[in-house]
């Protein structure tokens, strides 16, 4: 792993909630929205924009080479007129915390975004989205904490190139992070790959957004068509400390318990786990007589074969299935 | 025990178009043999040769000899195709495949439809392709015994599979026996596709069962999450789940990985992939085994010779 490049972070409630505390933004989390309704927002309120997690797809693809139109929604070319923050992506896998600053840094009238995102913005001030991005790219401070949430991995070269992607919908691809809030009396997306941020309908308070956010996303959802992969968080306040400040025992043992897990989880995930396969590798074949060691060859074998035969391995295994050219994937 | 086995019977070329996708049965009529290689015993020579007089007639695909390792290749019935029966060879190894159809008669309603006799061949075929491990030598006496019976089943089938074809004694078929010697089994081995199915959630259990909670702190202490809990919960978890993935991809995709773990963990490298990795991560509990036994050995005679020493001073 280069000492430059952005790692792959998990699209989860706890990795971000982590990364914008240890950002110093205050009295900030995310939180998992598990149904696209106005009532989930509701509950969740204040909700100061949404993180939209979906599989990177052939119309996204076949948007981006047709002059790099949006989907849903117009582009607003003016944004910066009307104070708006944007960071487009430069780099890959950054999107996550691409998306989760252009929303916390458009909302810094109502949340406090610390020094660092503070100074931050001031310096990127006039800048056109790609330079922002390219200084995001830039900040030893951003990137470090991004990666602190994946652990090292010393042996293994994960700098090889990729092998060329087709976008199509059937495989286990890219997936792209977006953000959406509501800003100067409208609903924005704020996609790092698109040229600016997009305008969706009116909104002029966080009721609307909650009621209106809904009707944006599913819009955007149908185009996908039979993809199902995505999710969606969203930016709060601290519930924690909100619960502390009304005094809500219940609720402040829950938020306790589901910090916890957050904390348990990702110290799991920066954890890199080879020394601990080799240990119980070595000391498992310790144990084992040459006998019962060849059984367990045998064993691992026979279910890979059976993984073979499923087609796990084969990616020409489905072409005799697909009538459709243009759905085979190589 | 005799290794004399193989197959014949007729079947035509499928060709493969990359380009566009689509599946072309050539005409032509041709006949495959399947028989075991006479300098390797454990492999075998697959023929696809064109029947007829491959001089006047135009067109005719060519000859395919190809050179089989039981537990490397698969032979199945391509169900999607409806025009046929076509069956496909996949080498596990390479992941190259080739197709065929059919060209005995057939259901003629149902022209995809395999016939029993297809059956018992593409059973024949694979159990004489495949490896059995649980029978080995243990069933080497019933083995040399079940061919007669074997090959009054299966023998009329191959004959009227093969029709004109010369018989010889190598082509006697007796196909549901397989040679399996435990030579074959040492030589020629599968790939294994994943750490986790060799050391499986169950095997890891059994193993920290048997060990003390002193014992786990001692071996995979700095694994244990600083937060409590169950080492095994760990295990079950998506992180590690998806280290052993990323393992298990590196050393499969031969980039240099089995020779990285090799280097830095001191075994002698023998080439890239699971197998060999597990090969020399055995060698390494053997060493530590030594070690203890050794250190074991040298700490009880330090013990004895103080002994010594204790009573000499009485």
């Amino acid at each position: 792993m280069s000492g430059s490049g952005w790692n792959t972070i998990d699209s989860d409630a706890g990795v971000f909630s982590e990364l914008v505390e240890r950002l110093n933004v205050k009295d900030v989390e995310i939180n998992d929205l598990y149904s696209i309704d106005s009532d989930s927002l509701k509950q969740l309120d204040p909700v100061y924009g949404v993180i939209f997690l979906f599989k990177y797809g052939k119309i996204d693809h076949q948007y981006a080479l047709d002059g790099n139109k949006p989907i849903e929604g117009e582009y607003d070319y003016d944004y910066p007129i009307r104070d708006m923050f944007f960071a487009n992506q430069t780099v890959q896998n950054s999107c996550a915390t691409q998306a989760v600053l252009n929303i916390l840094l458009n909302k810094d009238k109502e949340i406090d975004i610390g020094d660092d995102l503070r100074n931050f913005k001031s310096f990127v001030n006039g800048f056109d989205g790609y330079m922002v991005g390219d200084t995001i790219l830039n900040s030893d401070i951003i990137r470090t904490i991004h990666n602190s949430f994946s652990p090292p991995q010393s042996l293994i070269d994960t700098d090889k190139p990729r092998r060329h992607h087709n976008y199509t919908n059937q495989d286990d691809g890219i997936f792209h992070f977006v953000g959406y809030i509501h800003n100067n009396g409208y609903i924005y997306e704020l996609d790092g790959l698109k040229n600016c941020p997009i305008r969706h309908v009116e909104c002029q308070s966080n009721e609307e957004f909650y009621e209106k956010l809904p009707g944006v996303i599913q819009k955007r959802i149908s185009h996908f068509g039979n993809e199902l992969r995505f999710s969606l968080l969203a930016v709060t306040d601290n519930k924690l400390l909100r619960a502390q400040r009304l005094n809500q025992e219940f609720e402040i043992h829950t938020q306790l318990m589901k910090r916890e897990t957050w904390k348990y989880e990702n110290e799991l995930r920066r954890q890199d786990y080879t020394g601990l396969v080799m240990r119980l590798l070595i000391n498992i074949s310790k144990e084992k007589n040459d006998d019962e060691w060849e059984k367990m060859l045998v064993s691992a074998r026979e279910k890979t074969i059976q993984r073979v035969d499923a087609g796990e391995y084969n990616e020409r295994s489905h072409y005799l299935d697909a009538d459709t050219s243009d759905e085979y994937n190589i | 025990m005799s290794t004399v086995k193989s197959i014949k019977f007729n079947a035509g070329k499928v060709q493969y178009d990359d380009n566009t996708h689509r599946c072309t049965p050539l005409a032509h009529k041709g006949v495959i043999s399947i028989k075991a290689n006479p300098e390797e015993p454990e492999l075998f020579d697959f023929v696809w040769s064109p029947k007829g007089d491959v001089t006047v007639a135009g067109n005719v695909p060519e000859k395919e000899n190809l050179l089989l390792m039981p537990g490397d290749v698969s032979f199945k019935h391509i169900k999607s195709c409806q025009t046929g029966r076509v069956f496909a060879l996949t080498f596990f190894s390479s992941g190259a495949k080739y197709l065929y159809w059919l060209q005995d008669v057939g259901d003629i309603d149902q022209v995809d439809q395999l016939t029993q006799k297809d059956i018992n061949l593409a059973k024949s075929v694979n159990d004489l392709i495949s490896m059995k491990y649980d029978e080995e030598e243990d069933d080497e006496e019933e083995e040399e015994q079940e061919p007669d019976q074997e090959s009054k089943e299966t023998g009329e089938q191959s004959s009227a599979a093969a029709d004109e074809e010369p018989k010889s004694e190598d082509s006697i078929p007796h196909f549901d026996t397989v040679p399996v010697g435990s030579s074959r089994l040492k030589n020629y081995k599968t790939p294994i596709g994943k750490i986790s199915d060799f050391i499986t959630l169950d095997i890891i259990e059994k193993h920290l069962a048997g060990l003390s909670q002193d014992q786990i702190k001692e071996l995979y202490g700095e694994y244990i999450p600083s937060t409590g809990g169950d080492l095994m919960n760990v295990i079950r978890s998506a992180f590690y789940q998806q280290c052993t993935q990323r393992l298990s991809h590196s050393l499969i995709n031969d980039d240099g990985a089995g020779w990285l773990f090799a280097q830095s963990l001191k075994y002698d490298f023998e080439g890239e992939g699971i197998n060999y990795f597990l090969k020399g991560i055995r060698k390494l509990g053997e060493q530590e085994k030594e070690e203890e036994r050794l250190g074991y050995a040298a700490t009880k005679k330090r013990e004895e010779e103080d002994d010594d020493d204790i009573e000499d001073d009485i």
